[in-house]
């Protein structure tokens, strides 16, 4: 059940970024936030006492166990959900077009609209002209390789395009910042390889402030410039990590032994709260 | 599934060197034609041979011509009827109320099904006594409804009206509430909200769901009309068949009948190309299920 009112604009929402004098631009910040969802029976704690600062131009992962809240961490991020204590800020808006583009796991794509008119969405909800939002979207479509695909439904196509058409959407869109939900989960080995290259490839044209949320290690650190750790619910930060490869980045980086050594060094940090996860759940 | 958008440009090499792909394509849009035509066939062969099955026992005197007149005579009679005009008129006087009854009935019932969808206090106060008053066999109200207006038109359509209305209501609402969530919450990530969520999500959402309650209420207002028509009307086809029975001839009867049939198989019919035009995004033609083991070889 929804109702239409579903999406009322945060107070917080219109209040600038902190902008440091000296520091980076911060993005998105997140202070002491901690969210119950409640029930009847038994409310669970999703996030507690999380505090996060994302930098604007940064790619940072969010890694965690199932269950951990990361994704409703994204979430409250891009407004989705509201924080049941503490205070977040997002980019202040300054046109039609959201802060936020989101790309979702699966159902995403509208399955009435067309790939071209799931790309523009975005856009046409912003006000943009039938031209400008399908000219836009055509671009997009060029890049992520779907341009003969324009024009199909999403049930006429596989799972990888159906995710392209997603992340094509949230590019096209023109959002300053993306938040991504397990964008290739859903994916095939071989498909999300593909995906993750070309994920790179588009990150390192626009440099736009990327939040993703993965339980993949090796796709953490492949797409991510900053790991964020997360432990099993109630979802706490455990550690920050900084991944020290530099852009432009290949998959190459996978096979260098430092990729190995933090891939190591990440899972020993993450088994614990797996397991943990894995016996509460 | 991946899907070709566009079939595949067929020969495109020049005529002299055998395409092998375009071959391959060629035959199975052939076999596809095929079997869809042996299909079609198949669906007309059936009645046509259980109506030449009632013909023969007719004319070998197995059965009483009396009670069962064979097809051809039902067929003469069907003509007969309609060069005096008794069939047209009580057709048209059928299809008015129907229609009427049916439009208005799917406009409310689709109207409340959204309504009570987007607003929670509105279905929490009707959804249970609806869900009552569905199962009231809806003829069962005739009386009232011929109490307060009469023998007029107003009940005829009404009770038809009533009928289509509850199908399409509990549809509707049905289809609202089976949005999955997550297609909402993408909606309102990319800033669709109000009447724009209405618009491009929940009205494309549910439409398939609409249309299910249209197909069904198709062969219920048939029947309301008909019922209806039996015991509170002095025209129409309804009128036509009850009446064939009380002076007994059997002939009017039978073609009241499959007149009645027919209504209902041409109403179905324009819900399903209306539904076919305006739900371009279902997927129609599944895999074929087949029980062989193996594909037949291309060619």
């Amino acid at each position: 059940m929804y109702s239409l009112d579903a999406r009322k604009p945060r107070a917080d929402e219109t209040t600038s970024a902190g902008v440091g004098a000296d520091g980076p631009d911060i993005a998105y910040s997140a202070r002491d936030v901690s969210k119950v969802f409640y029930a009847p029976d038994r409310s669970v704690t999703a996030l507690d006492g999380v505090s996060l600062d994302v930098e604007a131009g940064s790619f940072t992962c969010i890694v965690g166990p199932s269950g951990c809240g990361k994704s409703t961490l994204l979430r409250i991020l891009g407004g989705l959900e509201q924080a049941t204590i503490g205070q977040v800020t997002a980019p202040e808006r300054k046109s039609a077009v959201p802060v936020s583009a989101f790309v979702f796991q699966e159902h995403g794509v509208f399955p009435w609209f067309t790939v071209l008119e799931n790309v523009a969405f975005g856009l046409r909800m912003a006000g943009f002209s039938r031209e400008e939002r399908n000219a836009t979207a055509r671009t997009w479509l060029e890049y992520v390789g779907l341009s003969e695909f324009a024009n199909s439904y999403p049930h006429q196509l596989s799972g990888g395009m159906k995710q392209r058409t997603a992340i094509a959407r949230a590019f096209a869109t023109g959002s300053p910042c993306l938040l991504m939900d397990e964008p290739l989960g859903a994916l095939d080995a071989q498909t999300r390889r593909l995906m993750q290259e070309q994920l790179i490839e588009l990150w390192e044209r626009e440099r736009k402030t990327v939040v993703l949320v993965t339980h993949a290690i090796e796709e953490a650190l492949l797409l991510g410039d900053r790991i964020i750790l997360m432990s099993a619910r109630p979802g706490q930060i455990k550690e920050d990590i900084k991944v020290p490869f530099d852009h432009p980045r290949n998959i190459d980086i996978e096979s260098t032994p430092e990729f190995a050594d933090m891939k190591h060094n990440i899972w020993e940090s993450l088994r614990d709260e797996v397991q943990k996860s894995v016996v509460f759940s | 599934m991946t899907t070709m958008s566009k079939p595949a440009p067929v020969s495109a090499r020049s005529d002299s060197t055998p395409d092998p792909m375009a071959a391959a394509l060629e035959s199975e849009r052939k076999r596809t034609r095929r079997l869809t035509r042996r299909y079609a066939l198949l669906a007309l062969a059936t009645p046509t041979v259980l109506l030449l099955v009632w013909q023969a026992l007719g004319s070998l005197g197995i059965t009483d011509t009396r009670i069962f007149p064979p097809p051809s005579d039902i067929a003469r009679y069907a003509v007969d009827m309609t060069a005096s005009g008794q069939l047209p008129e009580a057709v048209g006087i059928t299809v008015a109320r129907l229609m009427v009854g049916y439009v208005a009935g799917a406009i409310v019932g689709i109207a409340m099904g959204l309504v009570m969808g987007v607003w929670k206090p509105l279905q929490a106060a009707f959804d249970p006594l609806f869900s009552a008053l569905y199962a009231l066999p809806k003829i069962s109200i005739l009386p009232i409804l011929l109490l307060i207006f009469g023998f007029t038109e107003t009940p005829r359509v009404l009770l038809v009206m009533i009928g289509v209305f509850f199908i399409l209501q509990i549809n509707t609402l049905a289809g609202i509430r089976q949005i999955d969530p997550r297609v909402l919450e993408a909606a309102t990530a990319y800033g669709a909200t109000g009447w724009r969520l209405f618009r491009y999500v929940v009205l494309p959402a549910v439409l398939p769901s609409v249309f299910t309650g249209l197909r069904v209420s198709a062969g219920m207002a048939v029947t309301i009309i008909t019922s209806v028509e039996f015991v509170a009307a002095d025209n129409g086809v309804g009128f036509l068949i009850w009446n064939s029975w009380q002076i007994f001839q059997p002939g009017p009867m039978y073609v009241g009948m499959a007149s009645v049939a027919l209504l209902g198989a041409i109403l179905t019919a324009l819900v399903l190309g209306l539904e076919r035009i305006l739900i371009p995004w279902r997927s129609v033609s599944g895999r074929r299920f087949t029980l062989r083991r193996r594909p037949r070889p291309a060619a």
